[in-house]
């Protein structure tokens, strides 16, 4: 337990060094204990564990949309801690991917505008977000919905689209948080064949799930439990990288 | 620790910063706005309302003031009249207006233009030849008056031929005449292209221009008009019953001013020579109405625009309710609080703006609407429609700023948790 980051893999992209997540009370409810963990570029690892055991809170962590009480957090060798704010918003921006169990479409607009939203607020000329956009959606097998609003849409189709907005910018890592939640096991199988396909385009993917069969085809599990993580084959400690 | 070395190396590196182009602000407010119209315009209600009232009670009040009724007509309204007592203060005849009235008066601020004019005492006869239409003019009922290029202008009568007079002519004493319609007809002269001349007694003077009918000086329809210090020079002064008059023309609502600066900028040695008459003041009759009752709506229409205000807030603030889910996703994809503060201000200020636009066209309507049904010229500043939109995006602004606000401080991670 004395290593350093020295000896963490050096395609590690993500590296949590004693990361606490503590919710402020009354009463303080610490969501993450202190948490070491490596996820190396091009991993595809599921995070598993009980309703309310700190899985959001962890994603959220590593997604830069929390900020966590203690600990060390370097993602794409940035040391997110020394960043200003507007340094951790565009690193969110650009190097994350995110998939949610609600998929936050904008319903006003339609399946194109919302991919192309991916991009705005690191300055992208809006020529080149249209332009990836169209790409994302195809990749994801939409481009014949790209002019859909998205309540014409399946729900299936309305997490494709989100998706696409998550991989339109090309991030590093991609963070999904119970993606297929709200769709029935064929789409949760769309989904995660999607999800696949990132992953074997190189791109670190990390789900979190309560659905096994998901769970089970990620090369690397991590277990969650009243905020503790833990590496699946308890052998080995969670920061010593994945496969 | 050595294993800080390869992150701080990295840190080292500029890390990208967060940031949106204006173009993608305003467009992701305006889709917002678009997205739901209905909402969007009943929100604006109200300050369309405000706008809109605040236009059409301005707008009325000063077309009210500078109205045209029967007995009292635009003309009249911008006519100021400067007559000469026509004597010394030894009661001797005397012409006491100052040479060059026109330019002098036009100095003022308000005056549109201003002329002398004065009937000369002219005993000779009016002729085209001199000799052979000596008697046929006899007893004509032609006048000979002194007179500027100001003085036309400012009686708003045209030029059917010719040029007029100019500022040369007046001062290097020309001696040309300008014919008034019926004198014209009397001599038979329709057109000064064959450079009529016509004498008065036998001193030639060359036509330079011919007088439509209409304009507020009547008695110029069967005038010769001489410059006037020509014809001062040649006629002497006026009689003390006829004295010399300046007519002025001025801005609406100016006349009542320039009718008391008037005597003093033309004799400020000798004011009391001069005697001013301004048009009634109609603002005078109706002031009592306009204040009591143009102040109440003016508070309603203000009252209207606080309305309009919090109904752009209540909305923007329950749009921040909403889409909690998109601020957290706009967050996640990159936004700062700054961003999110900036979107919902956008959003207001636009609702605000068109608010301003549309209350200002309606208003502008509602002017005219009002002035045509009753024949009145619709008399509306021209900076305020102009400043309508403006008025709309502080409104909007002020509605926003809380709401935005609240917005801006929505953690990502709990706006996302939202459905
Ligand atoms: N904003 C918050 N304030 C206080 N406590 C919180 C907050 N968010 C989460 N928690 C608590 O932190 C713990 C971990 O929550 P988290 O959302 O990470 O769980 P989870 O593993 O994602 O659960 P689920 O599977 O139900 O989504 C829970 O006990 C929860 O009550
Ligand atoms: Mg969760």
């Amino acid at each position: 337990m004395t290593q350093t980051f020295e000896q963490a893999p050096p395609g590690a992209v993500i590296e949590l060094d004693g990361i606490e997540r503590t919710y402020p009370g009354p009463p303080p409810v610490p969501a993450l204990a202190a948490t070491r963990l490596t996820i190396a570029a091009g991993d595809y690892v599921a995070v598993v564990g009980p309703s309310g055991s700190g899985k959001s809170t962890l994603l959220n962590v590593i997604g830069l949309l929390d900020v966590p009480t203690a600990g060390r957090y370097v993602l794409d060798g940035y040391d997110t801690g020394a960043l200003n704010p507007s340094e951790r918003a565009a690193l969110r921006g650009t190097r994350i991917g995110f998939v949610f169990q609600s998929f936050h479409l904008m319903a006003h607009r339609t399946v194109l505008e919302n991919v192309a939203l991916a991009g705005t607020y690191v300055r992208l000329p809006r020529r080149r977000r249209l332009a990836q956009a169209a790409e994302a959606i195809e990749r994801v097998g939409l481009g014949h919905r790209s002019q859909f609003l998205p309540s014409q849409l399946s729900g299936g189709e309305r997490q494709r689209v989100a998706i696409a907005r998550a991989i339109a910018g090309r991030p590093k890592v991609l963070l999904c948080d119970e993606p297929t939640g709200n769709l029935d096991t064929h789409r949760a199988g769309e989904i995660v064949a999607l999800f696949e396909q990132m992953h074997t385009d190189g791109m670190t993917v990390v789900v979190v799930t309560h659905d096994e069969s998901l769970a089970g085809r990620a090369a690397r599990q991590l277990h969650v439990r009243d905020g503790v993580v833990t590496d699946a084959a308890a052998s080995r400690p969670a920061w010593a990288g994945g496969v | 620790m050595a294993g800080e070395a390869p992150a701080a190396h990295r840190s080292a590196l500029a890390a990208p910063r967060s940031g949106i182009r204006v173009a993608d602000l305003l467009r992701e407010g305006v889709a917002s706005v678009a997205a739901r119209p209905g909402r969007s315009i009943l929100t604006m209600t109200g300050t369309v309302l405000g706008c809109a009232a605040f236009l059409a009670i301005i707008g009325l009040t000063s077309t009210a003031s500078g109205q045209i009724t029967a007995q009292f007509n635009e003309l009249e309204a911008t006519s100021v009249t400067v007559v000469d007592t026509g004597v010394s203060e030894r009661g001797e005849p005397r012409y006491n207006f100052p040479e060059q009235v026109g330019p002098l008066m036009r100095g003022l601020n308000g005056v549109v233009d201003a002329g002398v004019y004065a009937s000369l005492n002219v005993s000779e006869t009016i002729a085209i030849r001199p000799q052979v239409d000596a008697e046929a003019s006899a007893g004509s009922s032609l006048a000979v008056y002194g007179g500027e290029p100001g003085t036309l202008a400012a009686a708003g009568v045209e030029l059917v031929s010719g040029n007029g007079m100019d500022e040369f002519h007046i001062q290097t004493r020309q001696p040309v005449a300008v014919l008034g319609f019926a004198a014209a007809a009397q001599l038979g002269i329709a057109s000064v292209v064959s450079q009529p001349t016509v004498f008065i007694g036998n001193r030639p003077y060359q036509v330079v221009g011919i007088l439509g009918q209409g304009g507020s000086l009547p008695e110029l329809g069967n005038a010769v008009i001489v410059p006037i210090g020509l014809g001062l020079e040649r006629y002497g002064p006026p009689s003390p019953a006829t004295p010399a008059h300046v007519l002025v023309r001025t801005d609406l609502g100016a006349a009542g001013l320039i009718a008391r600066q008037a005597a003093y900028r033309l004799r400020p040695d000798a004011p009391d020579l001069l005697d001013s008459i301004a048009p009634p003041d109609w603002s005078m009759i109706t002031d009592d109405v306009d204040t009591s009752v143009g102040t109440l709506l003016l508070a309603l229409a203000g009252i209207a625009l606080v309305i309009g205000c919090v109904a752009i807030a209540n909305t923007t603030l329950v749009a921040v309710m909403e889409r909690t889910g998109e601020i957290g996703l706009r967050q996640a994809l990159g936004a700062k609080r700054s961003h999110i503060l900036a979107q919902f201000l956008v959003e207001s200020v636009l609702l605000g703006a068109i608010g301003g636009l549309l209350g200002s066209a309606l208003g502008i309507a509602a002017v005219l609407i009002g002035s045509v049904s009753r024949s009145w010229t619709p008399v509306l500043e021209p900076a305020l429609p102009l400043a309508a939109p403006v008025v709309g995006i502080v409104v909007g602004a002020l509605a926003g700023l809380y709401p935005s606000w609240q917005a801006s401080r929505i953690p990502p991670a709990a706006a996302l948790q939202r459905v």
